[in-house]
């Protein structure tokens, strides 16, 4: 006898972190399609939306609030590291990958000296607890974590299919030197998707805390987790990292359920399986 | 003053400053007063070693690899693991080394056909499915708690001194033998003259001073349990540098030959080097492997030392991201800068840990540092040097005469 309970639950928590694991890894892909970064600090603008989160729920108790200044405070710090550092190393893959992850050692230092290391939570009282549907008990936060996921997905399809910069965007994922003799401003099309990656980072950042608690280490591991969500779906695809979260996620939520001890190693050998297979990943192509 | 320079730089001629230099390496522990220092110094050649073999394969291949804590943490386990079996020291690090070379061949493998971006993906992905097999295989890792790992016999044993010694006295020998030379020269200044006498004798004198009292304490040291670790730690100062000489020699003649110029080549131009016709593939499988070897030998050496090794401890991406930054901050593409960089990092960290209030802050301290030596210093010291140093001698020069003019119009 198969318990309903265990598989739904098992289901509903596969989606609800492959819907945070997109958030973060829709942004990363993004980056890495334009700017051919491969922004090891994205995992800390992840963390550093969290924190964020955390005090502006200590503060205000709002939880919209809260999600809203961890987005924008993601936001302006993308802005400025774009904008001050990484356009000095422009074009040289070794110094960006050394420079993002000398922010992910930074910010995770500087998260262990303000907020210390034992793990923050809080929990929005109108959307936690769980309710139960025909006897099967239903998770109310994941639910809605799985919505959001769904509407920001969408959203963010919608940016980058009908907007112009979300267009110029995908036309510097295919061809940037095109884009730039256009009469477009590349680089401020470079600085605005690496501050709106950080801002889907820190969003889901933000969203991540009721469930999963800040803690200073999630930076690193929210980090190699979106890296195989991205290789996965395909590096700089943004449909790509769509399905490789809904894949990971999946796979990490059923595991997490019925094969514990497998849980570390999963991730890893997804990877490793798909880049042997197909280096690309499954929607990825042509760079 | 100037006349002295010169004839300093054409007496001691870069031969004789590299002999100096080596036996004043050897002869260390014999002349500091404290086990501290050789105990960092131990430190930073088992760095020093990691970061030559990444930069082998970084530096010199432009593998972007970023699996390398896997073969120096395999080297540390299986060394670990022997010694707890009570094999000697020496078989240890042979079957510790030519897991290296397996672990090199099968990354090598994984990596055949990918380049680039991808390169860097699946050795990371490999890397950290080994941490997380031996973070999940307690009873082979240790797991959280980390194995203890047994410190071979040996090395409480002060037969090595006996090196030191030698040592010491060749350095002697080498001194005189400049003092003779420098007598007979041409010159006739008894001013430079004077200035060598001081030179050697201060050099002579510290060794006499330092030699007695420390001969004492090691001497002692096989009696008493107290002093035990002060012989252990001269002892695997030398048992460290050894190796670190000898592949710092086999890496340069690997560099210079022929194989190391076709390195080097796939660094800069793949595509052109396959059309010259060489088999890059291969090519690079084999310089993975050549530092896949060192790093394992460095992992081997590095388990007696720390005596505790857990998965974060020696296979853990930190240890990466570490060796990243000696590579860069003494310079890509060179086998000195590594060294150095990891010198100056292990330096400073232990340094900088010591003090009280500033210690909690060493990781965001090397965090900065990291962003700022990428954003401000590039090239690395060594490349740096490469770049501007014949202009700041040339400066230097130029400072001199005009020290001299000065000097003489003032007489």
């Amino acid at each position: 006898m198969i318990d309903m309970n265990l598989i739904t639950s098992a289901i509903l928590d596969g989606l609800a972190y492959s819907m945070l694991l997109f958030l973060i890894a829709s942004g990363f892909s993004i980056i890495f399609g334009l700017m051919g970064i491969l922004n090891f600090a994205h995992g800390a603008f992840f963390m550093i939306g969290a924190y964020i989160a955390v005090t502006f729920f200590e503060i205000t108790e709002n939880f919209i609030v809260a999600l809203v200044s961890a987005a924008l405070f993601g936001f302006m710090i993308g802005l400025i590291i774009e904008r001050l550092t990484l356009r000095r190393v422009h074009g040289n893959p070794i110094a960006q990958i050394m420079l993002t992850l000398g922010y992910l050692l930074l910010f995770s230092q500087l998260v262990l000296l303000i907020w210390g290391r034992t793990p923050k939570i809080f929990y929005v009282p109108y959307i936690s607890g769980s309710i139960v549907i025909y006897g099967i008990r239903i998770s109310v936060y994941r639910s809605f974590l799985v919505f959001l996921g769904f509407i920001i997905a969408f959203s963010t399809y919608l940016i980058l299919t009908r907007t112009k910069i979300g267009i110029t965007v995908q036309a510097g994922s295919e061809d940037i030197e095109m884009v730039e003799a256009l009469g477009i401003n590349v680089k401020r099309v470079f600085t605005f998707t690496f501050g709106f990656g950080a801002l889907l980072a820190a969003f889901g950042g933000a969203a991540a805390v009721p469930w999963l608690a800040a803690t200073p280490q999630m930076g690193s591991t929210w980090m190699f987790t979106s890296l195989v969500v991205t290789v996965v779906g395909g590096l700089g695809s943004f449909k790509g990292s769509f399905y490789g979260s809904l894949i990971v996620g999946m796979l990490h939520g059923l595991s997490e359920y019925f094969f514990p001890q497998l849980t570390f190693v999963i991730d890893f050998l997804v990877m490793a399986v798909v880049l042997l297979i197909r280096k690309e990943g499954l929607l990825g192509g042509g760079k | 003053m100037k006349t002295f320079i010169v004839r300093f730089i054409d007496v001691i001629t870069r031969k004789y400053l590299l002999l100096i230099g080596l036996t004043l390496l050897f002869i260390f522990p014999i002349i500091t007063p404290s086990p501290y220092y050789p105990m960092l110094l131990a430190e930073m050649f088992v760095w020093a070693l990691l970061a030559m073999s990444y930069d082998l394969a970084l530096g010199y291949t432009g593998l972007v690899s970023f699996g390398h804590a896997a073969p120096f943490g395999i080297g540390a386990y299986v060394a670990a693991i022997l010694l707890r079996m009570d094999f000697s020291f020496l078989l240890c690090v042979l079957v510790a080394i030519l897991s290296g070379a397996l672990i090199g061949l099968v990354l090598g493998i994984f990596t055949f056909r990918v380049s680039g971006i991808y390169y860097a993906l699946v050795t990371l992905a490999f890397a950290e499915m080994i941490f997380a097999i031996f973070n999940k295989w307690v009873e082979i890792s240790g797991g959280e708690t980390g194995l203890h790992v047994l410190r071979p016999e040996f090395l409480k044993m002060d037969v090595l001194l006996y090196v030191m010694i030698a040592f010491s006295f060749t350095l002697v020998l080498m001194l005189l033998l400049i003092m003779l030379r420098i007598m007979v020269s041409k010159n006739k200044a008894t001013i430079n003259k004077i200035a060598y006498f001081i030179f050697v004798i201060v050099t002579l004198a510290t060794l006499a001073f330092c030699f007695p009292s420390k001969l004492k304490i090691l001497l002692e040291g096989s009696i008493k349990e107290k002093t035990t670790t002060v012989v252990v730690m001269n002892t695997y100062y030398i048992i460290a540098l050894i190796p670190l000489a000898i592949c710092y020699l086999i890496a340069k003649r690997i560099v210079d030959s022929p194989v190391g110029r076709i390195l080097v080549a796939i660094r800069e131009n793949e595509e052109r080097t396959k059309m010259l016709g060489y088999n890059v593939p291969v090519y690079k499988v084999v310089a993975l492997i050549i530092s896949s070897i060192f790093a394992s030998l460095a992992g081997a050496l590095y388990s007696p030392f720390v005596m505790i090794i857990s998965p974060t401890n020696v296979l853990s991406s930190a240890i990466m991201v570490n060796v990243l930054l000696y590579c860069i901050l003494g310079g890509l593409g060179t086998l000195v800068g590594p060294m150095l960089g990891a010198g100056i990092i292990t330096l400073l960290a232990n340094e900088l840990t010591s003090i009280r209030g500033v210690g909690e802050y060493w990781m965001l301290f090397l965090g900065i540092f990291y962003i700022i030596v990428i954003l401000f210093f590039p090239y690395g010291i060594v490349n740096t040097w490469k770049l501007r140093g014949a202009s700041v001698k040339k400066n230097l020069k130029k400072y001199f005469t005009i020290i001299k003019t000065y000097g003489d119009k003032l007489i």
